[in-house]
């Protein structure tokens, strides 16, 4: 990591010309894209809600050191939420709903995960997703249509204006990028910090006066919500949600996503969705070879470079700026 | 309730049960000597199930051999498994190893479905599945007693392996503390890739004497090892008893209740992980994990 010498350059989150101009860029371009290229629109929002899911599980899994196979059932919580409740109180209701719902959720989980650690957790929260997907699909039928699902129509949630992906594209886009910069604000807060000091040494926090049990539940109720959020967002985008579609594979697809981008960092989880949003739409027409390659890349990062894609290019960027030290 | 359902039922669950017990038993035989959780356990199973079936059915070879080869080859694959990737991944913490056991599970089942196909295979078995005796009245499945007679045995094997065999005795070494073992002159490489071996084949058995009852795809391996993984915590990571008799445990409660509630059947087995691990968050028998923070 670069010097930091001043505590007022920690604070900043865009520190150096370079990433103002990488900043105004990412911006530009998530905004121009869809109106350029209609049809990159509905990978781009599903990118940028497969990154809230990232920035969700890193803060769990990478800042407070407790895994989690679960978050396939709050992001199941958000996206039926909003099946079930959008056309009755319009989509921002339930969406707040969702974010209510699943914080309150989130922290349920986080209490009993208080006592668990390593393998007990991995299951405990695997079951947990289970349980989610069990309980969605074999609700009675009128509740949550069961194994077959809900319909979502985006014409009935925004009109016909905001029916289109491309201008869907545009609320996820706004819902996206408030909760990104949230995550960053975090990351630098006393409550990230105490997150972050959680995972590394548990009795050197508690020892500084770290709350550990408020810290890890809370940690638990955040991710729970950023999962929810993002799969609030995803069920108008895919325009149905079926209780299959939440398996264990999908949360194992999550934790792949934070694997690949980078574990214990924000872009790194950004990173990692957009390397599986990729994947994901190269491999739609060869299905049979997805598990395999996914596999492959985890298998090669866990490996290689156990800190991922963004692991890898700070070392890069440290290497170009210190050479030739 | 008549008392003959009861007892069909409680036949039922000790069948399903010892698969569950046999599948915790090779979770467990891992957890205790390396501490990684292994996702990949039910794509060795399969590895062994596809091989004896490509054998049997298409080239011929008797069923037993068949097996046998199958049995080898997932040991074989999981050795190598822990040889050459596990041990030479640069992070060695519990969650990096777990994740790369998914990696591979991942992986191995893509690799898996692509060579062998994902439709369902009707797998040979050594008696036939409808086929039944009848004692006192009672209609039982021989192929329920074939699974419960193997598990049992199994179990025997493991307990004799374990507890007086010399690898058994360096395993439970290692298990207990790595570097003082190595210290001694236990060679645990060596012991580490038995003990893969081991749970391969454990799993494995499992998975040939389910499969025949079932029916053999790329899935098949799926819900039996989420079970058995909430028998292994049911029973405590750490404690070979408590894989039995979580696995046994799970199965007769799994089949009473699936009996009348046949839609949450799946999501019994985490309820019952939850209710044990809130009381015993180390598991029915397992013991706590000291560690120096």
């Amino acid at each position: 990591m670069i010097l930091k010498e001043r505590y007022d350059q920690d604070l900043r989150l865009v520190s150096s010309p370079q990433g103002w101009a990488v900043f105004a860029l990412t911006i530009l371009g998530l905004v121009l894209l869809p109106v350029l290229f209609p049809a990159y629109s509905y990978p781009l929002a599903l990118f940028m809600v497969y990154s809230l899911v990232a920035i969700g599980l890193n803060i769990v899994v990478g800042f407070t050191g407790q895994i989690s196979l679960g978050h396939a059932g709050f992001f199941a919580i958000g996206a039926y939420i909003v099946a079930k409740f959008a056309p009755l109180i319009s989509f921002p209701v339930a969406l707040v709903l969702a974010v209510i719902i699943c914080a309150l959720v989130g922290y349920a989980v986080g209490v009993p995960a208080l006592k668990l650690e390593g393998p007990y957790l991995a299951i405990a929260t695997s079951g947990f997703g289970l349980a989610i997907q069990q309980f969605f699909a074999n609700t009675p039928t009128e509740w949550f249509g069961g194994h077959s699902g809900l319909i979502v129509e985006k014409t009935q949630l925004f009109g016909d204006t905001f029916a289109k992906d491309s201008a869907y594209y545009y609320i996820v886009l706004l819902v996206a990028a408030l909760l990104v910069f949230m995550a960053f604000n975090l990351a630098r807060s006393h409550i990230g910090r105490a997150f972050v000091a959680v995972r590394d040494a548990e009795l050197a926090a508690q020892t500084s006066g770290v709350n550990v049990a408020r810290a890890k539940t809370l940690a638990f109720a955040i991710s729970a919500v950023y999962a929810g959020v993002a799969g609030a967002l995803f069920a108008p985008l895919l325009g149905i949600v079926s209780p299959e579609s939440f398996s264990l594979l999908l949360s194992i697809q999550f934790l792949s996503m934070i694997v690949i981008g980078g574990i214990g960092t924000i872009a790194g989880g950004i990173l990692g969705a957009g390397l599986v949003t990729v994947l994901q739409d190269q491999l739609a027409q060869a299905p049979d070879w997805s598990g395999l390659l996914y596999g492959l890349v985890v298998l090669v990062v866990m490996i290689i470079e156990p800190l991922g894609l963004y692991g890898r290019w700070l070392k890069i960027k440290i290497y170009w700026k210190t050479w030739p030290f | 309730m008549s008392l003959e359902t009861a007892i069909r039922l409680l036949i039922i669950g000790i069948e399903v049960g010892s698969i569950y017990a046999l599948v915790a038993l090779s979770v467990v035989v891992l957890y205790r000597t390396s501490r990684v959780l292994n996702f990949a356990q039910g794509e060795f199973s399969l590895l062994a199930c596809f091989l004896a079936f490509t054998l049997a059915t298409q080239m011929g070879v008797p069923l037993w051999i068949a097996f046998l080869l199958g049995l080898a080859s997932s040991a074989v694959v999981a050795g190598v498994f822990y040889f050459f990737l596990l041990r030479r991944a640069k992070a060695q913490d519990p969650m990096s190893l777990l994740i790369l056991t998914l990696g591979f599970s991942l992986f191995a089942n893509g690799a898996l479905a692509l060579i062998f196909k994902v439709d369902n295979k009707q797998m040979p078995g050594f008696v036939d599945v409808i086929d039944t005796w009848t004692i006192a009245g009672f209609t039982i499945a021989k192929n329920s007693v074939l699974i419960a007679i193997s598990g049992f045995i199994m179990m025997l094997l493991l307990y004799f392996f374990v507890q007086k065999s010399k690898i058994g005795l360096a395993m439970r070494a290692v298990s207990q503390n790595p570097e003082v073992a190595k210290a001694l002159g236990i060679p645990v490489n060596v012991v580490l890739i038995s003990s893969w071996a081991v749970a391969a084949i454990l799993g494995s058995v499992a998975a040939l004497l389910l499969t025949p009852a079932v029916t053999l795809n790329p899935n098949a391996m799926l819900d039996p090892l989420n079970k058995a993984f909430a028998a292994a915590v049911i029973g405590g990571m750490t404690s070979l008893p408590g894989a039995v008799v979580g696995g046994y445990l799970l199965g007769i409660i799994e089949s009473y209740v699936g009996n009348f509630v046949p839609q949450f059947k799946l999501a019994l087995a985490f309820i019952l992980v939850i209710v044990v691990l809130v009381f015993r968050p180390h598991g029915l028998l397992g013991e706590k994990e000291t560690r120096r923070a």
